[in-house]
């Protein structure tokens, strides 16, 4: 006898009370087995369950291997293609570039449920507002941020003066100037040599302090630096005021992706290992005391992300919401008077919040956000008198006209572009191969919830580095990329420590084996400290690198 | 009772604003607006990103009071750099460039150009392309050394009236059992016209602060005295493909 609806009733209740009564069981079984709050943290999108087509990145992925591959085949032969190195540049760099360009419009187009079937597993959904890997305790918390601070403080000091890598990557001996003197692309700063630029923010500091009139530069776009600089060069002079001005920039971004990780990784250990590789990152190293306005916009980029998370832009709605998006469109356009962060930031808050916030309120926290770094042009040129053309102000634009020409020349000049301004070149001197093979294992391991922010981040922070790469190949603009490098590279080096030694379900063995874990993450770490601190012992290739990417050579 | 409940609850909101106000009240017209401008746009920024955390908002607040009170009772004024680069007129055959170079025997990257067979280079700055009969003789110790020409120039050099390196080759057996050189530039004899030296800053030098001098026909006087800075002639230690060990002056 086969077992219908009509005929399988064993209490005798008709069919239609049994389902009823079915469902019901199952809810409150549900309810009690996955609480709403655990049913969150299984995030029911994880691609797991929906196979590699399911994700727009792999997708993506394939569709630049397709792009990069006919552009590398069906373009006429040339010195790109000429050796296996220089071909295998030639590919990295255009699957990078298309790779970026597809995962920004499919995440873009996601907003259409169209699209958004296609990837059922990466599907946008409201963004839980949660802290999953937070501290155990505010001790511990504390004193993770004192040693920070301290390591910070440390490189500041072993990187500082003439060790500057800025500036010493401008001396004869390192290989990239030749016109330069014995001391470098420097000038001196209350007694202390100081990279050459900090030269050009000087009229504006004046300005600030009240000691000169208004007098146009390089950088009057950058003001809001210099703004913060002059609240400090009365105690502390102009050298140590732009340094102070670093570090404390320095410090507050490897406190800011610490934050970020423990919001997003389950794992408490994958912030703090991200922070200690943002104190002991070849950015911040780079830039250490260099008068540049570099750091203050690095650690804005990363307090917005966290700002971003904190005032629930990704889920609150209503006047909540409205709050929330204010504050994201003033933050973001304030990261647009210290240099040109609020660029990466719009970017990332599109490709993030498209299909959790709603188009009109991303259309509003960008319009808000470039009127406010807008706004400060058009009252410096009015009320001032401050140009803001010629140098550094006209770089973007030139960059853009470079593309426009470049395309019309034809395909062959546009394959050749990624050859003379080799993307992989320029992402290799941003971060070197082991934090690239980290991060590719922290991408495999991390979880939809992260995962998606980090990739968000990473295409929003290398998007403006590659459209700008026909002017100048600057890993310094590439490495705005650092909170979501910095955080899957630490997720991979966690998972990593815990593959060569997994978790005993014993408390006992556990104990040592934690030890042993975070032993493997700290030789991982300290691995990682003497490449970006090569430099102390007179090794200057990866601060080249850094200074002017490492073009076409692997 | 409620006015008091707003004040209590935006408090931070008006110290901010006073912090500002402050700042540009003690100022010049064009300071004050640009105070103005990004004190308001940062002490927005602040009050909004820390809605609902209170102790970070006052935290931020007291941080923006400090600055404003040590900018707006700051003395205001600071020292401009010395000048990255100058130029030294030569329009007199009596006028001559002096710079003296401890041989930096102790650093680690003369000892690794010396081991890797680096040869030793003089470079000296001078403006446009000289030739016989208008250049410019180098001698070392008081011995002639070369008389500057095209072949040694080096590095970039896109106009013909702009500043650039030459680069003369210094034989070992000139810097043997010395400490330290003395290296001369005067004009060629038979030259029509001015001729320019650079100079720069003076950071790091090997020998004395005032090791760069000039005699104008009359007496000795340093760079470092007049512009804080030295005349561009240094000792280089290149290999054959053009590494260069380490620049000193």
């Amino acid at each position: 006898m086969v077992l219908t609806r009509r005929n399988f009733s064993p209490s005798g209740k008709r069919p239609v009370a049994i389902a009823r009564e079915s469902r019901a069981f199952i809810h409150k079984m549900a309810a009690e087995v996955f609480p709403p709050e655990r049913l969150a943290l299984r995030q029911p999108c994880d691609p797991g369950r929906d196979g590699l087509g399911a994700r727009q990145d792999l997708a993506a992925g394939a569709i630049a291997a397709a792009v990069a591959s006919l552009l590398v085949n069906w373009v006429r032969p040339d010195d790109s293609t000429g050796t296996l190195a220089m071909l295998l540049d030639l590919s990295v760099s255009l699957w990078v570039t298309f790779w970026t360009a597809t995962y920004v419009t499919l995440r873009l187009a996601s907003v259409m449920p169209a699209v958004s079937g296609w990837f059922r597993g990466d599907r946008p959904r409201h963004e839980a507002s949660r802290t999953v890997g937070a501290p155990a305790s505010p001790c511990r918390a504390w004193a993770f941020a004192i040693a920070i601070s301290l390591l910070c403080t440390a490189e500041w000091i072993l990187h500082g003066g003439a060790a500057n890598p800025f500036l010493a990557t401008s001396r004869p001996e390192a290989g990239m100037e030749s016109w330069t003197n014995a001391d470098g692309y420097a000038t001196i700063l209350d007694g202390y040599p100081a990279q050459g630029d900090g030269l050009f923010l000087l009229n504006l500091l004046g300005l600030f302090m009240g000691d000169r009139p208004a007098i146009s530069g390089e950088f009057d776009r950058r003001a809001g630096h210099v703004y913060l600089v002059s609240l400090l060069q009365a105690p502390l002079g102009a050298y140590w005021a732009f340094a102070t001005v670093n570090l404390g920039a320095w410090i507050t971004s490897a406190l800011a992706v610490w934050r970020l990780g423990w919001r997003r990784w389950p794992d408490r250990a994958v912030g703090e290992v991200a922070a200690v590789m943002v104190a002991t990152g070849q950015g911040f190293i780079f830039m250490s005391t260099a008068p540049q306005a570099h750091p203050t916009a690095l650690a804005a980029f990363a307090v917005v992300l966290v700002l971003l998370d904190e005032v629930a832009v990704w889920t609150a709605r209503g006047t909540t919401g409205m709050r929330a998006a204010l504050a994201a469109a003033w933050a973001t356009g304030l990261a647009g008077l210290l240099y040109f962060g609020h660029i990466p930031l719009l970017l990332v808050t599109w490709v993030f919040g498209a299909g959790r916030v709603s188009p009109g309120i991303l259309a509003g926290v960008t319009v808000a956000a470039l009127a406010i770094a807008t706004a400060w042009q058009w009252y410096g040129e009015w009320l001032l008198g401050l140009r803001f053309s010629g140098g550094n102000n006209d770089l973007a634009g030139g960059a853009i006209q470079i593309w426009f020409r470049i395309l019309s020349e034809g395909l062959w000049s546009f394959r050749w572009q990624f050859h003379a301004g080799s993307v992989r070149g320029l992402l290799v001197g941003s971060f070197y191969y082991p934090w690239w093979i980290l991060a590719g294992v922290g991408l495999m391991v991390t979880a939809y919830r992260a995962r998606v922010w980090a990739l968000a981040v990473f295409v929003g922070a290398i998007a403006p580095a590659i459209a700008f790469s026909p002017q100048f190949r600057l890993p310094r603009v590439a490495y705005f990329a650092y909170p979501a490098v910095y955080l899957l590279a630490a997720a991979g080096l966690v998972a990593i420590a815990r593959a060569m030694v997994p978790p005993a379900p014993d408390p006992v063995a556990e104990g040592s084996r934690r030890i042993a874990r975070g032993a493997i993450i700290v030789v991982g770490l300290a691995g990682l400290a003497i490449l970006t601190n090569l430099d102390l012992v007179g090794n200057q290739s990866f601060t080249v690198w850094f200074h002017q990417a490492q073009e076409n050579a692997w | 009772m409620s006015g008091l409940h707003s004040i209590a609850r935006h408090w931070p909101w008006l110290v901010v604003a006073a912090a500002v106000a402050m700042q540009c009240a003690v100022a010049s017209a064009p300071t004050a607006i640009a105070r103005g401008f990004m004190g308001g746009v940062i002490g927005i920024a602040a009050m909004l990103a820390t809605e609902g955390m209170p102790r970070a908002r006052a935290a931020v607040a007291a941080a923006i009071v400090i600055g404003s009170v040590g900018l707006a009772s700051g003395a205001g004024s600071f020292a401009d750099p010395p000048l990255a680069l100058w130029t030294e007129i030569l329009h007199d055959d009596a006028m001559r460039i002096h710079h003296e170079i401890a041989l930096p025997r102790t650093d680690h990257r003369w000892r690794a150009g010396a081991d890797a067979g680096a040869s030793p280079y003089l470079y000296v700055c001078a403006r446009g392309r000289l030739d016989v009969p208008d250049t410019l003789d180098v001698s070392l110790g008081g011995d002639s050394l070369a008389s500057l020409g095209p072949s040694m120039m080096f590095g970039p050099r896109p106009q013909p009236d702009s500043v650039g390196f030459y680069r003369i080759p210094l034989p070992w057996a000139r810097l043997d059992g010395r400490d330290r050189i003395s290296v001369g530039v005067t004009r060629h004899a038979g030259t029509s016209r001015p001729l320019e030296v650079c100079g720069t800053f003076m950071a790091k030098p090997t020998f004395r602060i005032d090791s760069s001098e000039l005699f104008d026909g009359a007496g000795w006087t340093s760079p470092w005295v007049t512009r804080q800075g030295r005349y561009q002639i240094e000792l280089r230690l290149v290999s054959d493909d053009g590494h260069v060990f380490g620049a000193w002056y």
